[in-house]
């Protein structure tokens, strides 16, 4: 897989055909192209300067009053990096969801969509000393998570 | 990434009300792409043996636009769906139930997914030839993007799979 593969005829036929953001979301939540992209980002197969140059390519085609011919592939882009704890992850996620151009407009409510779930599983940036006091141990810091409070995907103990 | 000048356009709706007077937000969607045409194309030859063409790619309204809004705009947002459907007074119906007019809904019964497609019931097909079931026709576009077609209700559910759960309701506006 490559992200090419994002802007091909076969993945857009897939989920070019769901109007819904939510829905949109949910199915791209499943696609394999969408899971291998965030397997590669975690495993440095892909950088983000990879998919910054990659959308840029995209961005090309872009034609004021038509609809964007790779609306599908930036939705895809966004689910994939929705559980990425990083600064290009809330970079794309944040310049979509700001946009209201109609020939983007899926995009950017799928954006949006991500913009909600990240908050509700993407660990904050607050650091929090647990049993430090009370305990011989090393000190260890976790990420917890917002929202419901329940641990997310994402945490780090040092 | 996303700094084009075209990025820096607006949405355009036009004015549009429930029944009780609710503002709906809507959106009139852009025309299709070459590229999008020639997707809509693709589906049609995957999926559309049984489908009817009734026009061709064209912009401005989604499937809910084409239901509620004479074609004119796109209705997006799921709670304008909700708005319209209460205050205009529709009940969900058994498909037994459903005429010619009544309305075919897909949707996913997770609350976050919501819905996901409305069609127009035109007709009512055999399940199969000489059969004495029947099966609703419904006219309907796919995306703000696409054609109008009419097809066979569940002959769109390819479109809307795992981990997608669609189901399809129906429901009409007749009184009790």
């Amino acid at each position: 897989m490559t992200l090419e593969d994002l802007a091909s005829q076969e993945f857009a036929l897939d989920y070019d055909f769901i109007d819904a953001a939510p829905a949109a979301r949910r199915a791209l939540g499943g696609a394999p192209l969408v899971l291998w992209v965030r397997r590669a980002l975690r495993d440095g197969e892909i950088t983000f300067e990879d998919i910054r140059s990659f959308v840029t390519r995209l961005m090309l085609s872009l034609r004021q009053g038509e609809k964007f011919e790779h609306d599908t592939a930036l939705c895809a882009l966004g689910v994939a990096l929705e559980p990425v704890p990083a600064h290009f992850s809330d970079e794309f996620l944040g310049g979509l969801a700001n946009l209201r151009a109609p020939e983007l407009r899926r995009a950017s409510a799928v954006a949006r969509e991500c913009l909600r779930g990240r908050r509700e599983t993407v660990a904050d940036t607050t650091v929090y000393v647990v049993g430090a006091a009370a305990s011989s141990a090393p000190f260890r810091f976790v990420l917890p998570t917002r929202g419901n409070g329940q641990n997310g995907n994402y945490y780090a103990q040092l | 990434m996303f700094d084009s000048p075209i990025l820096q356009g607006a949405p355009r709706g036009i004015a549009l009300e429930t029944g009780k007077r609710t503002p709906i937000p809507n959106e009139v969607a852009p025309e299709p792409s070459q590229v999008n045409r020639e997707r809509y194309n693709l589906l049609r030859a995957k999926h559309g043996q049984n489908w009817e063409e009734r026009r061709s790619p064209y912009g401005a309204c989604n499937c809910a636009g084409l239901v509620w809004a004479a074609r004119r705009t796109a209705i997006y947002e799921g709670s304008a769906w909700d708005r319209i459907l209460s205050d205009d007074g529709y009940r969900e119906i058994h498909e037994g139930s459903a005429r010619v007019g009544d309305l075919a809904i897909y949707a996913d019964p997770d609350p976050k997914v919501g819905f996901l497609h409305v069609g127009l019931v035109v007709s009512f097909d055999p399940v199969l030839t000489g059969s004495l079931n029947k099966v609703p026709r419904v006219l309907s576009k796919l995306s703000d993007f696409s054609g109008e077609i009419a097809h066979r209700a569940p002959d769109i559910m390819a479109l809307y799979k795992s981990p997608l759960n669609a189901q399809i309701r129906y429901w009409t506006d007749r009184p009790l």
